[in-house]
C-alpha cells in the first residue's frame, strides 16, 4: 500500500517536472516529422519486447542445457506477465 | 571584435561575447540542473576531449563587478534577479553554418548525436539540435551551447529536437548532395534550415519514393498535410511506464539518425573548377619551390600566431602556416576546396579552420537585427597577425573588378603585422585568361604601380620574382596608425 502510494507520488513528481520542461521547450518540434517519429517509436517499442523475449528464450535454453549465463542475460530475463502487461503501457 | 548580441531564444538563460569574454547568465530556476549536467560523466568526458566548451561559475565578486559594469547593461538587458553568471572558454574564430563546407556540417551533426546519446545515459536530454550550438576549433567541432541540456523524463520516448536536427543537418546535406545547393544558400536565408515541405517541392516523382527521401521528406510532408494543425494533442508527451523501453527507443532513433547522417557524408574526391589547381597550376617546380621558400621564411621571421589564408585553394600554404605554429583560418569561395582542406587538417591534425568565403562578397551579418552572427569582416578585422594572399590578386582585380588600393586597404585592416602577397603581372597566362578581352583595363598595371599602391599601408620587407613566371612575391609589414 505504502509502496503503491510512493510510486504514484514519484510518477506525479516526474509528470510535474516534465510539464515544466514542456513549457520551456522552445524549439519548433515540427508536425509531420514529430508524427513520423511517434509512429516509428511505436514500432521500435514492439521490437524492444521481441528482443527481450528472444533473450529470455535463449536464457531458458541455456539453463536447460546447463550453460552458464552471462550477467546481461540475467538482467534481460523478465517474467512473461510483465511482457504482456507492457504491451499496453503507451498512455 | 564587437560584442555580439546576446542569445535570447532559450528562456533558461542567455549568452554573449563581451570584452573578449564569453559570458552566460542562467536563470535562477535552471542553475541547479545546469550545474548538475556539468558534473555528469558525459559533460566531463567531452570537456576533457575538448569537444564541449569548458565552463566556470563566476564568484560573487566577479558577478558584482559585471553587474555594475555600465558596458554590460546594453548587452545583457538587466539579467533577472537570482540569475547566475558563468564564463565559457573562448573559441578562437567563430564561424557559422553558412560558411562551412558540407563536411563540417556533417562533423557538427556527428558530435551533436554523440552528445545526445552520451547525455541519455546520465539522464539528460538535448533540448535543441541546431548547428548554431557548435563552433569549430581548427577542424574540430566544439559544442558551445552548454545550456542545451535538461533533465529528461525517463519514460519519454520522443526526442523533440528530432525535427530540428532533420531541418538543420540532414536536409541541408541532402539538398547539397542531390541538387548542389550550397550551405550559404540555405543558411543565409533560413536560420532553422529546410522544412521537409521545402525539399519535397524539389523532388521528382521517383526521388520522393527513394527510401532516404521517403523517410526524411515525403512521409513527414504527407503526414503534416493530413494532420490538423490546430490539434494540440499531437504535442502532448507520450510517456511510457517502462523507462528502459523509452531509452531503447531513443537509442534506436539516434543510431538511425547516425546512419542517415553518415549516408549523407560528402564524397572525399569531390571535383570543382579549382580543386585540381595544385596539380594543374602554371608554375614549374623551381618557381613553386621558390614561392614555398619565400612564404616559409616570412612565417619564420614574423611568427604570426593567427594567420588568414585568403584564397587558400587546397590549403598547401595554410598547412605551411599551421606547421609553423599558427592558428590558421583558410578561406576560399569553393566549397570543394574548403572541404579538402578540412579533411587534410583533420587527418594531419593541423590547426586550420577552413571556411567557404568569397573575399569580394564576404558573409554578411545575419539574424535578428543583424546581431546574431557578425559579418565575416567584423570578425576578421584586426584578428590576424599575418595574411597570405597568394595567387588571388588577379581574381579580385579582374573578375571582381576591385581596385588595387581597396584590396591593399582590406589586407591592412585584417592583419596586425604581416602580409605575404603574390603580385601577378597582366602578361601572366592566368591573368590574360581572366580578362576575357578586357586587357586594356589593366594595361598600366605593373610591379612599380603595385609597390606604389602598397606604400601608404605597408613597408616592403623584401620581394622576389618567381623564376620563369610573370609573378612576384612580396613580404610586407603593416604600417601603424593609419585608419
Amino acid at each position: 500500500m505504502v509502496l503503491t502510494a510512493s510510486k504514484s507520488l514519484f510518477k506525479i513528481f516526474w509528470l510535474i517536472c516534465f510539464l515544466i520542461i514542456m513549457i520551456i521547450a522552445y524549439i519548433d518540434p515540427g508536425l509531420g516529422a514529430l508524427l513520423w517519429q511517434t509512429i516509428i517509436a511505436a514500432f521500435v517499442g514492439l521490437l524492444f519486447y521481441l528482443k527481450k523475449t528472444r533473450r529470455w528464450i535463449v536464457g531458458v535454453f541455456r539453463k536447460m542445457f546447463g550453460r552458464s549465463q552471462k550477467p546481461s542475460d540475467i538482467v534481460a530475463e523478465i517474467p512473461a506477465k510483465e511482457t504482456r502487461k507492457a504491451k499496453s503501457d503507451v498512455r | 571584435m564587437p560584442p555580439s548580441a546576446p542569445s535570447f531564444r532559450d528562456p533558461a538563460g542567455c549568452c554573449c561575447s563581451f570584452n573578449g569574454r564569453v559570458l552566460r547568465f542562467v536563470a535562477a530556476d535552471a542553475v541547479s540542473e545546469f550545474e548538475k549536467f556539468l558534473q555528469t560523466n558525459c559533460a566531463r568526458q567531452f570537456i576533457a576531449g575538448k569537444k564541449f566548451v569548458s565552463t566556470r561559475r563566476l564568484n560573487e565578486d566577479e558577478t558584482a563587478a559585471l553587474r555594475e559594469s555600465p558596458d554590460l547593461q546594453p548587452v545583457f538587458h538587466a539579467p533577472p534577479k537570482g540569475a547566475v553568471f558563468f564564463e565559457h572558454e573562448r573559441i578562437p574564430f567563430p564561424s557559422y553554418p553558412h560558411e562551412w563546407p558540407p563536411e563540417m556540417l556533417w562533423a557538427a551533426g556527428r558530435l551533436t548525436l554523440e552528445l545526445a546519446q552520451a547525455a541519455l545515459v546520465d539522464g539528460f536530454g538535448l533540448k535543441d539540435a541546431t548547428p548554431r550550438n557548435l563552433l569549430f576549433r581548427g577542424s574540430e567541432p566544439v559544442f558551445i551551447d552548454a545550456l542545451s541540456f535538461e533533465r529528461r523524463h525517463p519514460g519519454d520516448p520522443i526526442w523533440k529536437p528530432h525535427a530540428q536536427f532533420v531541418r538543420t543537418f540532414l536536409l541541408p546535406l541532402l539538398a547539397n548532395r542531390r541538387w548542389g545547393l550550397s550551405l550559404a544558400e540555405i543558411f543565409t536565408t533560413r536560420r532553422d534550415g529546410l522544412e521537409p515541405e521545402d525539399v519535397y517541392r524539389l523532388c521528382g516523382p521517383l526521388e520522393k519514393i527513394k527510401p532516404r527521401t521517403l523517410s526524411l521528406v515525403s512521409i513527414p510532408t504527407w503526414l503534416s498535410r493530413r494532420a490538423d494543425p490546430d490539434d494540440q494533442k499531437i504535442y502532448q508527451p507520450h510517456l511510457l511506464a517502462n523507462p528502459e523501453k523509452a531509452q531503447f527507443i531513443l537509442e534506436s532513433l539516434f543510431k538511425r539518425l547516425e546512419r542517415t547522417l553518415d549516408s549523407l557524408k560528402p564524397a572525399a574526391q569531390k571535383k570543382s573548377v579549382w580543386s585540381d589547381y595544385m596539380a594543374t597550376h602554371s608554375y614549374d617546380d623551381p618557381a613553386f619551390a621558390a614561392k614555398e621558400k619565400f612564404v616559409s621564411e616570412a612565417l619564420r621571421e614574423f611568427k604570426p600566431a593567427r594567420v588568414l589564408d585568403a584564397g587558400a585553394n587546397t590549403g598547401h600554404f595554410s598547412a605551411l602556416a599551421a606547421q609553423a605554429g599558427a592558428e590558421v583560418v583558410a578561406v576560399d569561395l569553393d566549397a570543394a576546396c574548403a572541404g579538402a582542406i578540412w579533411r587534410r587538417a583533420r587527418e594531419q591534425k593541423l590547426d586550420i579552420l577552413p571556411l567557404v568565403v568569397n573575399l569580394a562578397h564576404p558573409s554578411p551579418a545575419l539574424g535578428w537585427r543583424n546581431g546574431e552572427c557578425p559579418s565575416f569582416l567584423d570578425r576578421a578585422t584586426g584578428a590576424f597577425d599575418g595574411v597570405l594572399m597568394l595567387a588571388l590578386i588577379h581574381h579580385l582585380l579582374v573578375t571582381e573588378r576591385i581596385p588595387l588600393e581597396e584590396i591593399l586597404r582590406l589586407a591592412y585592416e585584417v592583419t596586425n603585422s604581416l602580409l605575404v602577397i603574390e603580385f601577378v603581372e597582366p602578361k601572366d597566362e592566368m591573368f590574360r585568361r581572366l580578362t576575357r578581352g578586357r586587357a586594356a583595363l589593366h594595361a598600366s598595371l605593373n610591379a612599380t604601380v603595385f609597390e606604389q599602391a602598397c606604400t601608404p599601408y605597408f613597408e616592403i620587407v623584401r620581394s622576389l620574382a618567381l623564376p620563369g613566371t610573370q609573378r612576384r612575391m612580396y613580404c610586407l609589414k603593416r604600417k601603424g596608425g593609419l585608419h
